[in-house]
Parts: C-alpha cells; structure tokens; sequence
C-alpha cells in the first residue's frame, strides 16, 4: 500500500511540475474553469434559495383564492358571495380582502395598498413596508400624501413601518383601513378585489375549488398549491430565464472540454512520446495526464463552489440582482436562508470535473497507445 | 469529491510517514503543495457545510405573510400582473395589446403556466 501511494505521489510530483512548465496557460485555463463554475453553481444556489424561501413564507397563504372575471379580466367580487363560499362543506373560513395598486409618480413605481384584516391602522393613518419608507425617505410621524381615484390628494399618517425581516412580502405595500381604501380607490361597500378561504382538510381544496367553479360560473379559482407551483417554475432552474443563462456557461464549458479533447499540441505528443520511450508504461502516462486533469477540474471545483455559495448567502447574489430587480424601483432587501443540498452538489461535481477529466484521458490514450518512436517523429 | 477523498487519503498517509515529512526549509514536493491546496479547500468546503446549517429567524415574515393573507413574494412590482404572479392572469406575453412585446424585464423571468397548473 505504501508502495501504491508513494508511486502516486511520484506521478502527482511530476503532474504539478508539467503543470509548472505551462504557467501562464494552466493559470488561465484554471481561472476559466473556476469562473464556469461558480456561474453554474450560482445559479443553481440562488434558484434553489429563493424557491425555497418563497415556499418558507407563503406556507400560510390562503388555502383558495376566488377572484370574478369580467370579459376576461379581474373584477370586484360582490361579497354577497361570501355566504354561499361559507355554507359549502369543508371551508371553515371565508374572508374577502381588499388590495390593489397605487402608481406613485414621485417614486415611479406601483405600490399595493392593502386592508389587513386584524389590527388596521386608524382613519387617516397608515403602516409602510420598510422598502418603500426607504425610497420615500419616510419615517413614523411623517405625513403621506397620494392623489386617490376622485382626484383628490389624501394625506395619510405613517404611524409604523413594517419590519425590515419581512421585506421580501412587504417591500411595497402599504396598509390602510377599510373606509380609507374604499374612499381612496373609489370601490363601494359591498365588493371585495378577491375571497381568500381556509379549508378544514388542504386535500379537499380541489374538490371544493369544483365545487364553486360549478355554483359560480366565471370565477377563477387558485389553490395554494398552484401559488407554490407558480413560484416553483419562476425559479426553476431548469426552466425560464436561468436556464438561459445556464445553457450559455454549459456551452462555454463544453466548448472548454471540446477543446482539450480535440487533441494534444505537438509539444505534449512529443513528450508522451519520451516518457515511453524511457520506459514509461501507458497505464503510467494515463495516470500522470489523469492526475493533471483531476488537479485541474477539482481545485476548480472546490474553488467556484465555496466562491458561488459566498456569493448567493454572504454577498446577497449580486450578479443576478440587476436580473431580477429589473425595473423595480422598491426592490427588497433580503438574505436567503443557506441550505446545501448533498445530491446537488454531487451532481455539480460530476458535472464539472468527470467530464473535464474524461476529455483530458482520450487523445492522451490515442497517444500514448502509439509506438513511442512514431509518436516522437510527428 | 472522490478524488479530492483519495487526496486527503494519500497526504495524510504520506505524512504519516517519517521519511516523507514536509520541510519548511527545504524544497516542497509537488504533491505536499497539492495536498496543502485541497486540505485548505475541503476545510473551506467543510466551513461553507457548517455555515448551510445555520437558520435565519424569518417568523416576522411568515406572521405578517398570515395576518395578511399574502400569496407572492413582492420581487417583481415592476408591473402588475409581475407583482402578484400567483394572482395575475395566465402570464401570456401581449396581454396589454396584440402588438405590445413583453416590455419589463421580469415578464422575461416567469415561464408560461402549464396546462394543468390553474383550474381557469
């Protein structure tokens, strides 16, 4: 065994020193490589991260949502409804909820006013999510004022912020009572924007959702599963716009392999060619250009890894938060929970390294299988 | 993973050895460098497993998300069908009008619905 493992680290030796012979090239190649894998590594991280994150907070979302359609399109749902939600068979609650946008042309951005259902701030009074109160530059005792639905300016007290930790759901919105949001938007008492239910058993929720697209034709009805289902493609990371910038690092990392396995220069043949001829064995050179390729590949590895997941827990992922932020102006601040998942990251690895170090082994084996004579004379 | 496993092995059995110990004034060996690099990047590894066990409070925002009743994430408020994704119509492309290209960058983030995902 000792005698195993000192022959493998003469081979290593001898790797890191042909290594050493190509710096410039082999440092370069190296940084290519870890920069291939914290891309792909990123991506996977961040679409995991926020997947989940939206999974963690909308656990408690309502179990059924029931919005009406008119001519295709949203409407207010007459809260007239609400009873017959309520004597169906397994919904235990039926609530409707009043929100809707607001657009700011100070900010330029879309904030959602919305009517909580516990503890609603007073008359004339109001509750900012922290993002907006940033951008706003507002603080509690200061005065909102917003032009509403008839024209007229209303001015509302900001009486608390919501905190920072909820920024993620809160960023925008900004809280009122009933009276005040009916005034503002101009809705008359007696319609709600949508129903939120709570069923008894969540395994009924499809049957019940039949149910009330039977009883009331023209509604469009969403199921909590659906909600975690629509956040769950947005960040897939095998579909959308991730999967865009995923095809383009997994076509650049091919192309590296392509490259390394569409042949050897003549320099390195010519050296295969000497190392036979003093009387190296073929198993000695794969070994050699295996541990050169495993060097390579794996240091790339460990190093992409560690940068990615640094890069999405610890520097807030800030190469893809122009991707996401896009035109919003009251973007969140947020953390994503860490959380690395064993399988993914055996996947990554075999990803990244088998496939670099298998293309390394194939032109060395055509070469190395040659007579080392004919090797040298090419 | 494997290979750095095999690596760890071979250094550790190697310095194990007597004759073969590394020398800080003399010349390293190549596979003692090797071996100095992936020990410092399994240990960065091991370190970034250990940091992935941590768990952030996030009971504010789940309380709130309750209380109010939310259903999405507030990532997207660039337009209005984006901010409330789960709320929205289908997210078909056009729906302002039949010429209109999807014109925010976060219409280019969601996919759209598959058929069975919405009972509208």
């Amino acid at each position: 065994m000792r005698a195993w493992i000192e022959r493998q680290r003469c081979l290593i030796d001898f790797s890191v020193a042909n290594l050493g012979r190509r710096k410039a090239r082999n440092l370069g190649l190296l940084g290519a490589y870890i920069l291939l894998v914290f891309l792909l590594a990123s991506v996977v991280l961040y679409g995991d991260a926020l997947r989940r994150e939206a999974r963690l907070l909308l656990a408690d979302a309502p179990d059924i949502v029931v919005q009406r359609l008119s001519a295709g399109r949203h409407d207010l749902i007459a809260a007239d409804r609400l009873d017959a939600l309520r004597a169906l068979r397994g919904v235990r609650r039926a609530d409707g909820r009043l929100w809707g946008y607001h657009y700011d042309p100070t900010l330029a951005a879309n904030t959602t006013l919305q009517v909580p259902l516990v503890n609603p701030p007073g008359p004339g009074e109001t509750v900012l999510g922290a993002t907006l109160a940033r951008a706003r530059g507002l603080n509690p005792g200061d005065t909102l004022a917003l032009r509403g639905d008839d024209g007229a300016i209303r001015a509302f007290r900001i009486t608390g912020l919501l905190s920072s930790a909820s920024e993620l759901v809160s960023a925008d919105l900004m809280l009122v009572n009933e009276a005040d949001y009916r005034a503002f938007f101009g809705i008359p008492a007696g319609f709600y924007t949508d129903l939120a239910l709570t069923v008894g058993n969540p395994a009924e929720a499809g049957k019940i959702a039949e149910k009330i697209l039977t009883r009331q034709p023209g509604s469009r009805v969403i199921l909590k599963d659906e909600m975690r289902r629509t956040y769950d493609a947005v960040f897939n990371w095998r579909q959308g716009l991730l999967l865009t910038f995923l095809g383009t690092v997994l076509a650049a990392f091919a192309l590296l392999a392509w490259d390394k396995a569409s042949g050897l220069s003549a320099e390195e043949r010519r050296e295969i060619g000497i190392l036979k001829a003093i009387g190296w064995e073929t198993g000695d050179v794969m070994r050699m250009k295996f541990w050169e390729g495993a060097l390579l590949s794996t240091c790339a590895f460990l190093a992409g890894y560690v940068l990615a997941y640094l890069h999405v827990f610890h520097g807030g992922g800030a190469l893809f938060e122009p991707i996401l932020k896009g035109w919003s102006v009251l973007y969140p601040k947020f953390t994503l929970t860490p959380q690395i998942d064993l399988m993914q990251l055996a996947s990554l690895f075999f990803l990244s390294v088998l496939p670099y170090t298998a293309a390394t082994l194939a032109p060395v084996w055509r070469a190395a299988t040659l007579d080392p004579d004919e090797v040298m004379r090419e | 993973m494997a290979a750095a496993l095999a690596f760890a092995y071979v250094t550790v059995a190697a310095w194990a050895t007597p004759e073969i110990k590394v020398s800080f004034s003399g010349r390293w060996r190549g596979s003692n460098r090797v071996a100095w690099v992936f020990g410092l990047g399994l240990i960065a590894l091991l370190a970034v497993l250990a940091d992935a066990t941590r768990s952030p409070d996030r009971s504010a925002a789940r309380s709130l998300a309750r209380e109010l009743q939310l259903t999405d994430l507030a990532l997207f408020n660039e337009a209005r069908y984006a901010r409330h994704l789960t709320q929205a119509d289908r997210h078909a492309a056009f729906q302002d009008h039949p010429m209109a290209l999807e014109h925010f960058p976060a219409g280019a983030l969601t996919v759209p619905m598959s058929a069975d995902a919405r009972l509208d």
